[in-house]
């Protein structure tokens, strides 16, 4: 008996704690997704201070001066400091205050002069997204500034073909000089020109490489770019037309490949070419799954592998399953682990008005609140917002206003877009709202679970064209990210 | 001469037979040397032709014996005699004969036993060049012959010498000083010089029963002293402690001659050796615990330099008549050191504990009982090298390299900087601390004062030294087992299990402690259960619990003092003891109804000389009766246990007070008597922690084999094998489990460190793995053949294979430390406009130099003055003061809530920021450290900072540097009310270590006198 108890006892202890250890998970490996992919989140409220870096755009005299626009939606004014970086090394700095819940712009073109020019926002406290508006009313973009520099960025498209012209913008908000090697894939292959290792980027400095300089005629171009030192943000710029006069793209790249990414609202409009384009930076091949949702429309779902190093360039407007004009959302996952860099690209029908040519990168994460502020680009534009349910059941959103009132941000809900429930294959679409205030002041969308928020410029040029990925929160991202 | 004094009973048979000698002109005398009894009458009976002469009092054989100078005249012989010999009736003869064949001045018969007059005990003696004096046979040989040839021997034992009467007149006799043991060696060396021969005539036989030599008769006082015998308690006098023993009085004897006998040029070459080899003596017994043999040694410089007029003086009588040269003595004379060689052989064959016997004479050996045991002592020695051959091997590079600065293993400053930073009331951690200084810097300064100030050498003592600690307390705990084997299963595996060594290559400090103390601690709460085989059922006063618990208190302090971390560890194994006990609670199987006696009498071997001590009661096997059979007592052993094991944790608390005070009053106090959590992610599995490999060392299948090994006494021991395997068990499963805990996150704040709950879990499994092994002696026999001899097979397969990886780990020579620390890498933070700036550290704990305070999961932070941390960085306190002021922004920028973390810290003095990813910096193709991953999001926060400027760094850390800093240093400042505080709390902490040592000496010494003194004939 004695023994018993004794052997029992022992047994009991080790087989309790070694189940135990097998059943309960240890949590994620750490580092494993500690680079998010989406270089935007907004802080919260209650940070100490925050920064914006907006490699930005051509500078005054050039074809798209970018605006650099602030929105807070924390509760109190917030006090920043904006400093414009030239291409030239000029920079200048000025103060400005951000009211609660509302919207400051800056042309950081005005304060220096330079071929380039971008900004950085240095702000007393968090709760305020940045992002860049740059072009005119015939070409323009819209495309998030980033909250965090990075050792590394991914572009998965880009062109220099059929006249196309493809700037990459590199900017070093920190104190530390940043030494950057890059390599592309094209189609041809992988190739990383010496020219094109070891660029110093000063300190506080900006430095825009003209890619077609080094790859002429590519149709497709994915970039890696790896700080040897230092960190850095990066952006592309594309222009299709003479000076861009047919469309320009800007997009932020993403700082690390993702296994899951989301378009929350894309529309194969007739006559029109859109793409997404996967990028593959790893050594292993990526086994991917596009899943199209489209509503009552049903599913549609297409698995592709994109080999090592390489690109891989997804037509929808080829595929039949997808129908034409109807809005969709596009989901990419990698099944087998090995993360990739989604982007897409839209060239509108012809005969559509400008802008006809735009990009924007996917979204690698989804969050609970998102930041969806004012945006009034060059032109009458209208905006659409979508949300699209990435939770894999159905989830409750609002819409709600940011309204300052005496100082104060107070969050009012939307009419027709509080509560309203979104499923993975029913994203919510303002599009059939136009009187909905959506990209005329900012708005805060906050869900039961992870959706993806993102603003469709309409009805200039075709849908797509510009888009704009909305800003998540830091506090509203769920646990598990799905990023890296 | 016979010379007598309070004879046995064997008296009238020595007169006898001297009277049946056939040697015709043999004139007894008697020499009475205050006899108590009148010896008249038994010598006329026995002997009616002797003549008697009484001496008004004993000063000792030589004394009495040189009464012949005065008494006799015209004999050519003298023959000295013992009255407890029985020569055979021809011997006299013979050696006279001999004498005359051989030229001899002296001769001495065979010498045996006396009840079995085929046991040889003397066929004449060696002695080495410091006068040390070694048998010519072996310890309980027989007679076959082997010796019969007549020989020149160094020495003619006392007993029974037939020497020639010119040459004892002109030596002048015996030296008087000489009260016993020695005078035989004193009178033949000065034979020696004057060119006298001395032999052995094996044909003559003499039988002697060395009643003096085997302490069955009280040896004379010295002058002035006061003689008590055998068997009375030893009174608490200092004047007894005071009087030589047998021991001491033989080294002071033999030193004597040496000093004598000796020409100056020879004197001046032996004297240091002798010296030499006398320190390393007295060095072994004093860690062996014999401080009665170290007293000896230092007795015998004491008493011979008190009598060095004398010495002078017979040097130079000597001198006047020299015939032979130093170096013509000395080819007579054993090579080398006698006393060294039968250690090494003694150890080599029979083990220290008989190694350290003490002994009437050092250089008798135990008689080996049982014709196999030499085979198997010989493979036991070879196992023990073996084992320790490797680990010196695995550590050969860090023994004579230097220790790299990683992990825990940081720079000392001075000793004097140690010191007076204890002393002074201000602590250089953080901000500046102006708490108690920890008591381990004391500790170490004390080791830099001893050792000449070479703080690097005691860097390497205290990270290398703790493995033969650990050893020595393994071997200590499981002394009480009667079985070799099982001493030798324990012992190796506590030696060649991966803890220690994984806490080597991972820098760990606390384990490197905790692996050198778990055994002391282990032996202390087993020793104050009172349970068998390390505790006496029936005989455990009040004072064993006690000293039990003041033990494990000092021990507890001490390591404690090194590391904080150790604190909890007592009370850890103590909860698993008691919970193990309970799980036995319950009766005795019929099989083990037999109770093994107290090991401290059975595993002594008895010295040949001592064969006659009657055993005393409590020594002897005791069957215990059925109705017996059952454990009444496990509740009470429990309590004990506990009782050892919280008194023995409030001793060390109040041994290091008032810093321990301040050490559990802090905020941070869970997180220093742990460590600052690691990301469960990167925490050792349950698994890995089962089977003690938590490191690179040991990663293996193979080291399941040690807790498979350890299993065997739980399925086939009983009795107390049964219980101590289940106590050692659920020990080693509290550690283990609080571990796995703590890890895991699951215990908030408080995350016991991994190494130094392995060490608590390894060195109960080594001892349930020795427990194993006695269980498959003693226990197996019972039961038939079946699985239980297939468990044991398996059980020694798998201890083989336990230690496997350790061999396989010592190949690099540094069991996988990293050869280049950090001191080389950052040593620019000590210099030039550098050096002037706080230095933040931060990293997994695991890999961050020092102890530092939590921030994170997974990260934890140090804060220097400049620089490298030193040795302040181990004991960071539970209080960071300002320093916290500096986490918490840190935390703000790795939650990305700040980009302005220079700003904050620059006010502090932060000058660089330096994220550790792994334990050493990574050096392709030299090394690649461990590194847990735990940082980077830390570092991808550090890099969004606007205000930080990442200065070029290598693989394997990042420095950021403030340019914003430019502040002066705030400190922490002492105010004048603090010194007359702190002084008066270091006396307080002076005096409680007094305090609690004399309570454990004074336990000891009652606990001494308790027992049956055996029969010294220790003058009184």
């Amino acid at each position: 008996m004695r023994r018993f108890l004794a052997v029992a006892g022992v047994l009991v202890v080790i087989g309790a704690a070694g189940v135990t250890d097998a059943l309960v998970s240890r949590g994620p490996v750490p580092g494993s997704n500690v680079q998010p992919a989406i270089a935007y989140a907004v802080s919260s409220g209650a940070a100490e201070s925050s920064a914006w870096t907006c490699p930005g755009a051509s500078g005054r005299s050039g074809p798209d001066p970018a605006r650099v626009v602030m929105t807070n939606a924390s509760g109190h004014a917030l006090d920043a400091t904006i400093t414009a970086v030239s291409s030239g090394g000029e920079r200048k700095s000025a103060p400005l205050s951000i009211p609660a819940g509302g919207q400051v712009a800056v042309v950081p073109a005005t304060m220096v002069q330079g071929a380039w020019v971008g900004a950085t926002v240095l702000i007393d406290g968090g709760g305020a997204s940045v992002f860049d508006v740059a072009g005119s009313a015939s070409a323009y973009s819209v495309a998030p500034c980033a909250s965090t520099p990075s050792t590394n960025w991914y572009f998965a498209g880009g062109s220099t073909s059929g006249g196309r012209s493809l700037d990459l913008a590199l900017m070093d908000p920190g104190d530390t000089s940043a030494v950057v090697d890059l390599s592309f894939s094209t189609g041809a292959g992988t190739t990383s020109p010496s020219s094109l290792q070891g660029i110093m980027v000063p300190a506080g400095a900006l430095r825009v490489i003209d890619l077609g300089r080094h790859l002429r005629g590519k149709r497709i171009i994915a970039t890696s770019v790896t700080a040897l030192s230092g960190t850095i943000v990066a952006t592309e710029t594309e222009r299709s037309g003479p000076s861009g006069s047919v469309g320009m793209a800007m997009w932020l790249g993403a700082t690390a490949p993702a296994t899951s990414w989301s378009l929350p609202t894309t529309t194969d409009a007739r006559g029109s070419l859109v793409s997404v384009d996967i990028y593959n930076p790893s050594r292993h091949a990526a086994r991917v799954r596009l899943r199209a949702a489209a509503g009552l429309a049903g599913l549609a779902t297409f698995a592709r592998t994109v080999p090592p190093r390489s690109v891989y360039r997804f037509v929808t407007t080829a595929e039949h399953a997808i129908a034409f004009d109807t809005p969709f959302s596009l989901e990419v996952l990698s099944t087998n682990g090995v993360g990739v860099v989604v982007e897409r690209s839209v060239s509108a029908n012809p005969a559509a008005p400008v802008p006809r040519y735009g990009a924007t990168s996917a979204m690698p994460l989804s969050a609970n609140h998102w930041i969806v502020p004012a945006v009034t680009p060059p032109g009458d534009a209208a905006w659409s917002l979508t949300v699209s349910d990435l939770a894999g059941h159905a989830v409750t959103a609002s819409v709600m206003a940011l309204d300052a009132v005496a100082g104060q941000a107070l969050l009012t809900p939307v009419p027709g877009l509080f509560r309203r429930t979104v499923t993975p294959s029913a994203a919510l679409s303002t599009v059939d709202m136009p009187g909905a205030p959506i990209g005329t002041q900012p708005l805060e969308v906050i869900a039961s679970g992870p959706v993806a928020v993102a603003l469709d410029a309409l009805p200039s040029g075709s849908p797509g064209v510009v888009t704009m990925p909305c800003f998540p929160t830091a506090q509203g991202f769920p646990a598990s990210s799905g990023a890296g | 001469m016979l010379v007598a004094h309070d004879p046995g009973s064997c008296f009238e048979e020595t007169l006898s037979a001297l009277g049946s000698q056939d040697y015709p002109a043999l004139t007894v005398s008697i020499i009475d040397a205050a006899s108590e009894d009148d010896l008249s009458e038994r010598a006329g009976a026995a002997l009616p032709g002797a003549f008697l002469r009484k001496l008004p009092a004993n000063r000792g054989f030589g004394a009495s014996a040189n009464a012949v100078l005065e008494m006799v005249e015209g004999a050519d012989f003298f023959l000295f005699c013992h009255d407890d010999v029985v020569p055979d009736p021809d011997a006299l003869g013979l050696m006279v004969e001999e004498a005359y064949r051989s030229n001899a001045s002296i001769v001495s018969p065979k010498i045996v036993a006396y009840d079995n007059n085929e046991r040889l005990l003397h066929v004449g003696m060696a002695a080495d060049k410091t006068g040390a004096v070694v048998d010519r046979v072996e310890p309980g040989e027989m007679d076959r012959g082997q010796h019969d040839a007549v020989q020149d021997v160094f020495v003619a034992p006392g007993g029974f010498t037939l020497v020639r009467a010119d040459l004892f007149r002109e030596l002048g006799g015996f030296d008087e000083n000489i009260t016993a043991l020695g005078e035989d060696l004193d009178l033949c060396w000065k034979a020696r010089v004057v060119g006298a021969r001395v032999v052995v005539a094996p044909a003559a036989r003499v039988r002697h029963a060395e009643l003096t030599a085997a302490g069955t008769r009280a040896v004379p006082p010295a002058a002035g002293a006061r003689v008590r015998h055998g068997w009375s308690p030893r009174r608490a006098s200092r004047k007894h402690s005071a009087d030589p023993s047998l021991q001491a009085l033989q080294r002071r004897h033999e030193m004597r001659a040496a000093l004598k006998c000796y020409e100056p040029w020879h004197l001046v070459r032996v004297i240091p050796q002798m010296l030499l080899l006398g320190l390393g003596e007295m060095a072994i017994a004093l860690v062996t615990g014999h401080t009665d043999r170290a007293r000896s040694v230092v007795g015998a410089w004491t008493w011979n330099l008190a009598r060095l007029r004398d010495v002078r003086r017979e040097r130079s009588a000597l001198a006047a008549k020299r015939v032979l040269s130093d170096h013509e003595v000395r080819q007579l004379q054993l090579h080398g050191s006698a006393r060294l060689t039968v250690y090494v052989r003694r150890a080599l064959t029979h083990g220290l504990h008989v190694a350290h016997l003490r002994e009437l004479s050092p250089l008798r050996m135990a008689a080996p009982d049982d014709p196999g045991r030499g085979q198997y002592v010989t493979l036991r020695a070879v196992a023990w090298a073996a084992a320790a051959l490797v680990v010196l091997f695995g550590l050969h590079q860090l023994l004579t390299g230097p220790m790299p600065v990683v992990g825990d293993f940081l720079p000392l400053p001075s000793w004097h900087a140690l010191l007076g930073g204890f002393s002074s009331g201000f602590h250089d951690v953080g901000m500046g601390s102006t708490a108690t200084g920890p008591p381990g810097a004391a500790l170490l300064g004390t080791a830099g004062l001893l050792m000449g100030g070479s703080m690097g050498l005691v860097g390497t003592v205290l990270v290398l030294g703790c493995i033969p600690v650990g050893a020595l307390g393994a071997a200590r705990l499981v002394r009480p087992l009667d079985s070799p084997r099982a001493r030798l299963a324990s012992g190796v595996a506590y030696l060649l299990i991966p803890v220690a060594y994984n806490a080597i290559a991972g820098g760990s400090l606390p384990g490197l402690i905790a692996y050198a103390a778990s055994p002391w601690i282990l032996s202390c709460l087993a020793r104050g259960s009172g349970r068998p085989p390390f505790g006496t059922p029936d005989r455990t006063p009040l004072a064993d619990l006690l000293t039990a618990t003041l033990s494990l208190g000092v021990i507890t302090a001490i390591a404690g003092s090194l590391a904080p971390e150790l604190l909890v560890l007592p009370a850890v194994l103590t909860a698993g003891m008691a919970a193990g006990g309970l799980l036995v609670h319950g009766p005795v199987a019929p099989e083990a109804r037999t109770e093994p006696v107290a090991p401290e009498a059975r595993t002594e071997p008895v010295a040949p000389e001592a064969r006659t001590e009657p055993v005393a009661p409590e020594a002897r096997t005791e069957p215990v009766a059925p109705e017996a059979r059952t454990e009444p007592r496990t509740a009470a052993t429990t309590a004990r246990v506990l009782a050892v094991g919280v008194g023995g944790t409030i001793t060390a608390l109040v041994l290091l007070a008032p810093w321990s005070v301040h050490l559990l009053s802090g905020p941070l106090r869970w997180s220093l008597l742990g460590a600052p959590r690691v990301d469960a992610a990167t925490a050792s599995s349950w698994w890995n922690l089962l089977r003690l490999a938590a490191g690179p060392v040991g990663d293996t299948p193979l080291a399941w084999g040690i807790p498979v090994a350890a299993a065997l006494a739980l399925l086939i021991g009983s009795g107390w094998r049964l219980a101590w395997a289940s106590r050692m068990w659920m020990a080693a499963l509290a550690c283990l489990v609080l571990a796995w805990l703590g890890g895991r996150g699951w215990m908030g704040p408080f995350a016991p460190p991994e190494p130094v709950m392995l060490a608590g879990a390894g060195a109960a499994m080594c001892l349930a793995i020795g427990l194993g092994t006695m269980s498959f002696e003693a226990d197996l026999r019972a039961h038939r053949f079946g699985w239980r001899q297939g468990g044991a097979l398996v059980a020694t397969a798998g201890l083989v294979l336990g230690v496997l990886p350790a061999f396989g780990a010592a190949g690099t020579g540094r069991f996988d430390l990293p050869p280049s620390g950090y001191r080389q890498a950052l040593s620019w933070m000590d210099k030039g406009p550098s050096a002037k700036g706080r230095v933040l550290w931060l990293g997994d704990p695991r890999v961050l130099l020092g102890t530092g305070w939590p921030l994170g999961s997974g990260l934890a932070y140090v804060l220097t003055s400049h620089g490298i941390p030193s040795e302040a960085a181990l004991w960071p306190g539970s209080s960071p003061g300002p320093a916290a002021a500096i986490a918490s922004d840190v935390r703000l920028a790795r939650e990305g809530q700040t980009v302005r973390l220079g700003r904050l810290v620059a006010p502090y003095g932060v000058r660089f920021i330096v994220v550790l990813r792994s334990l050493a910096p990574v050096i392709p193709g030299l090394q690649q450290p461990q590194s847990y991953g735990s940082e980077q999001s830390l570092t991808s926060a550090l890099r969004s900072q606007e205000d930080l400027r990442e200065l070029a760094g290598e693989l394997g850390y990042t420095v950021f540097a403030d340019p914003v800093s430019a502040h002066p240093i705030p400190r922490a400042r002492k105010t004048h009310g603090s010194s007359a505080l702190h002084l008066l709390e270091l006396w307080g902490e002076g005096a409680a270590w007094l305090a609690v040592i004399a309570g454990l000496v004074a336990l000891k010494r009652a606990r001494r006198r308790s027992l049956p003194s055996r029969p010294t004939g220790e003058i009184a």
